[in-house]
């Protein structure tokens, strides 16, 4: 084989940054080229629909590593420079400058966009979606205390943006399409506690309904319902999901499917090329695997791997995948994946507060979500990884300790 | 002003920081833990242990960091997350040894 001299990397997310740290850590120093869409060096998008709306946390303060950092692992860094093509044939990517880079592995990082409202008229103003830095500077100077906002999609962005704007002094009202929040991905008992948290601080969260038509002209002033109901508002936010950015890799002929589709190093169908964090899919393989995960923890993994693959050593396993919504005072986190249509158990402590839910699946724990239950949040994590047996009756038994389970019940 | 560092293999480091930094920043920004929630308190892996003769000279912790340390398997007394934990002049010089991942 030959060696590996030239890396580049398009994407300018977590999983590029990890990328970059991981290369170096496992001992490859060849160059490295990083090109990134935006004009800021990589920076934390969680915060994006939290902290940075708020305004409680500066844009330096966003960034995953400082400038030093680049020059320090002999990053050759190209900001505001998107990538226009992959000459996969050439090995050499054209950026929109017209710049011819070679390379001898390919990283996608290019993670996602928001997905569009179609309705929406082109340039009308007062429209607003979360993904970037600069949404949400937009979207932070549209919000004066007092508007009135339609937030469409109740999923984690949505969730997160709506308490923010609520905290800002918005008047919000949530619309879901389905018949609860978080449908595809939050136990109902917590999808249903997070509502109760937004109705007490004065939003609606409204299920079953849709957008059926935008007001305004220039500028949005209302929407009218599925079912038909006008509602006035100043601001529309849009929180329906991401698509993966993959046209480059389908124009270069890469295998993708909502996603660009990769084995289990994160190589795609080309093997020079490789593609990680949420633009990412998983090759099936009889039956398993298919997934595309949008997460930090996910960017980070796959990253990881795919960097020792590319530097020659073995790739760390793959740890049971994590996230977390910081709603309000309220902090969620879950780990490992339920089947669809899972029953959980709950585990409500005493304080009423606090809750887990838990998915078994073979007497083994699946899955877990925790609301107010950090410590319950660690403890799943270790036992999902562990594939200890559990009982279902110390899981819902708030009295005794979950770390009890490991002495509990036997092999 | 400089903390001192002893990293997850064994080495001595020497980091320049500043009052007002996050503790986790400047071991994020030398790799030296992962930080994956970038400091909002919720996966855990920016433990350290801090030199048990500094401890009264950093603020309590608040009750989210005490429930994560209490579940986590590898805590000593003087275990601290360090995304909790904001540098002051009155820290430097402070030694801390990063804990293992867990």
């Amino acid at each position: 084989m030959t060696p590996i001299e030239r890396v580049v990397v398009i994407g300018g997310g977590q999983a590029a940054v990890q990328l970059i740290g991981s290369l170096r850590a496992n001992g490859y120093d060849g160059k490295i080229v990083l090109f990134c869409d935006e004009d800021m060096l990589p920076y934390h998008r969680p915060p994006l629909s939290k902290k940075f709306l708020l305004g409680e946390v500066e844009q330096d303060k966003l960034l995953i590593r400082k400038a030093a950092y680049y020059d320090g692992h002999h990053v050759d860094v190209r900001l505001s420079c998107p990538v226009v093509r992959i000459d996969a044939t050439q090995q050499r990517v054209i950026d929109a400058d017209n710049q011819t880079t070679p390379y001898d592995v390919l990283v996608m990082a290019t993670g996602g966009r928001p997905r569009y409202l179609p309705l929406v008229p082109h340039e009308m103003t007062g429209v607003c979606y979360v993904r970037s830095y600069k949404d949400t500077q937009d979207l932070r100077e549209r919000a004066a205390a007092g508007a009135r906002v339609v937030l469409l999609g109740g999923g984690y962005i949505g969730l997160e943006v709506a308490a923010s704007l609520r905290r800002l002094g918005c008047e919000v009202t949530v619309l879901e399409m389905q018949a609860r929040v978080l449908e595809r991905s939050a136990a109902p008992q917590i999808a249903r506690r997070l509502v109760e948290e937004h109705e007490r601080h004065g939003s609606h969260v409204r299920c079953n309904l849709g957008v059926s038509e935008i007001l305004g002209d220039a500028a949005f002033r209302g929407i009218v319902t599925t079912a038909g109901q006008h509602i006035d508002a100043d601001l529309l936010v849009v929180g329906i999901g991401m698509q993966p950015n993959s046209a480059l890799a389908e124009d270069a002929g890469l295998a993708c499917d909502d996603g660009i589709l990769v084995d289990a190093v994160g190589r795609t169908s080309n093997p020079s090329i490789f593609a990680i964090g949420d633009v990412a899919r998983a090759r099936q393989v009889d039956g398993q695997g298919g997934l595309r995960l949008e997460s930090v923890d996910n960017a980070i993994q796959s990253a990881n791997v795919a960097a020792a693959t590319i530097a020659g050593v073995t790739p760390p396993a793959l740890t049971t995948p994590w996230f977390w919504s910081d709603q309000y005072k309220s902090k969620l986190q879950m780990v490992g994946l339920a089947s669809s249509g899972a029953q959980w158990l709950d585990r409500v402590h005493p304080d009423g507060e606090r809750m887990s839910c838990f998915s078994v699946e073979d007497g083994r724990l699946q899955a877990a979500q925790c609301l107010n239950a950090a410590g319950d949040f660690i403890v799943a994590k270790r036992l999902i990884a562990s594939g200890h047996k559990v009982d279902p009756a110390v899981l819902t038994n708030p009295s005794i300790a979950l770390r009890d389970l490991f002495t509990t019940v036997s092999e | 002003m400089k903390i001192n560092v002893i990293d997850r293999s064994g080495q001595a480091l020497s980091v320049d920081c500043e009052s007002g930094d996050r503790l986790m920043d400047v071991l994020a920004e030398l790799d030296l833990v992962e930080a994956t929630c970038g400091g909002e308190c919720s996966c855990a892996t920016c433990q350290v242990y801090v030199d048990p003769a500094w401890l009264n000279r950093l603020p309590p912790k608040d009750e989210l960091e005490v429930e994560l340390l209490d579940e986590l398997l590898n805590t000593q007394q003087s275990s601290r997350l360090a995304c909790q934990v904001h540098l002051n002049d009155e820290l430097d010089g402070m030694p801390i040894t990063v804990a293992p991942a867990e």
